[in-house]
């Protein structure tokens, strides 16, 4: 009876060194990629950033407003509907969170501010209504003057 | 030059002889409290952004004490919710800690009563994290306050404070929006326990 007890303690012990080693990876793995993809800003500089949206000519109010970084290079300051094809590759950041969240308001007006992300200076709109979803780019060091951008008239 | 010596030798001569009179100590003034932050906030980023802060747990200690005078270090660390996102970013809590020196005056007003004013350079580091981002950031600021203590022992008190801090923050910005989104400006409250020598 001893004897088994033993050997059944050993067994436990042995599975709860195994299943501890398999947790260990588990959380290592989770930690890394938790770290790989936090997005790190610096209150040091800061961003205003405003327009309007509409949709068929008319204000659209209530629609939510998110800006997130990208690593995608711009090569003009204009800002316009983005189409994402061809540019998968620099779309890293596009699982991460929005620096900011806002909703537009009765004149479809949207008026937030931004720190600085350590990196990149490009980020991009997106705008969500009633399940559609309309991406627009770029803000860049192209539009952004003295930390202020105004993104215009956007169509949704 | 000259001016320097009368000075220096006239200092010199003060503090021997307040030393011979027993009116300079060291480190004998310590409080520890707890108490409110982020009052009656300007209209700012930091203010509307921010709920009030509570609870703030403050620490203070008294180094250099010279008759009702004393010069010493402060700190505190506290812990506010984001109500409004829309300047700040997509955060939901800032925890911030601040530090730095300040002189004050002892003032008693009876037997059991004193009155402490005093004035505080407010160094602050906030930093903040939510989904996958971290948002780290520093101020600087002036503090004006008043202490009201109650004798509770021999060398104990109860303290209850209340100070107006002017802070600046270090954030480049469009001159437009400079003040709504640097300025801050606040009043904070606490209620803790001064322990001191040499006081009522």
């Amino acid at each position: 009876m001893v004897i088994a007890n033993s050997y059944n303690i050993y067994d436990l012990y042995k599975l709860i060194k195994k299943s501890m080693k398999k947790n260990v990876f588990l959380i290592s793995g989770i930690i890394t990629l938790t770290s790989c993809s936090t997005d790190y800003y610096i209150g040091d500089e800061r961003t205003v950033l405003e327009g309007v949206v509409v949709s068929n000519g008319q204000p659209l109010y209530n629609a939510k407003v998110e800006v997130f970084p990208t690593g995608v290079l711009p090569e003009t300051g204009s800002i316009e509907e983005i189409n994402r094809s061809g540019n998968d590759y620099y779309w890293r950041y596009i699982d991460d969170a929005p620096i900011s969240i806002v909703t537009t308001d009765q004149n479809g007006k949207i008026s937030l501010s931004f720190p600085r992300n350590t990196g990149t200076s490009v980020y991009y709109i997106k705008i969500t209504k009633n399940n559609n979803v309309k991406e627009y780019g770029y803000i860049s060091a192209y539009n952004t003057m003295n930390y202020y951008v105004n993104v215009g008239t956007l169509n949704f | 030059m000259r001016k320097i010596i009368l000075f220096a030798t006239f200092l010199y001569s003060s503090i021997l002889f307040a030393q011979t009179e027993k009116e300079i100590w060291f480190m004998q003034d310590f409080q520890i409290s707890m108490g409110f932050s982020n009052l009656m906030p300007n209209k700012s980023m930091m203010g509307d952004a921010h709920a009030t802060a509570l609870p703030v747990v403050y620490g203070r200690l008294g180094v250099f004490h010279f008759n009702q005078f004393s010069i010493g270090l402060h700190a505190n660390v506290a812990r506010m919710d984001v109500k409004d996102t829309q300047y700040y970013g997509d955060f939901d809590k800032t925890t911030y800690f601040t530090f730095g020196p300040y002189i004050s005056f002892f003032q008693p007003v009876s037997s059991d009563i004193a009155l402490q004013p005093y004035l505080s350079y407010d160094y602050s580091e906030y930093s903040t994290k939510f989904r996958y981002k971290r948002l780290d950031y520093s101020s600087n600021g002036l503090g004006i306050g008043m202490d009201f203590h109650y004798k509770a022992g021999e060398h104990s008190f109860f303290t209850f404070g209340l100070k107006y801090n002017i802070n600046t923050l270090d954030t480049q910005a469009h001159p437009n929006w400079d003040k709504y989104l640097n300025n801050h400006h606040y009043f904070s409250a606490k209620i803790g326990f001064n322990f001191a020598k040499n006081r009522l």
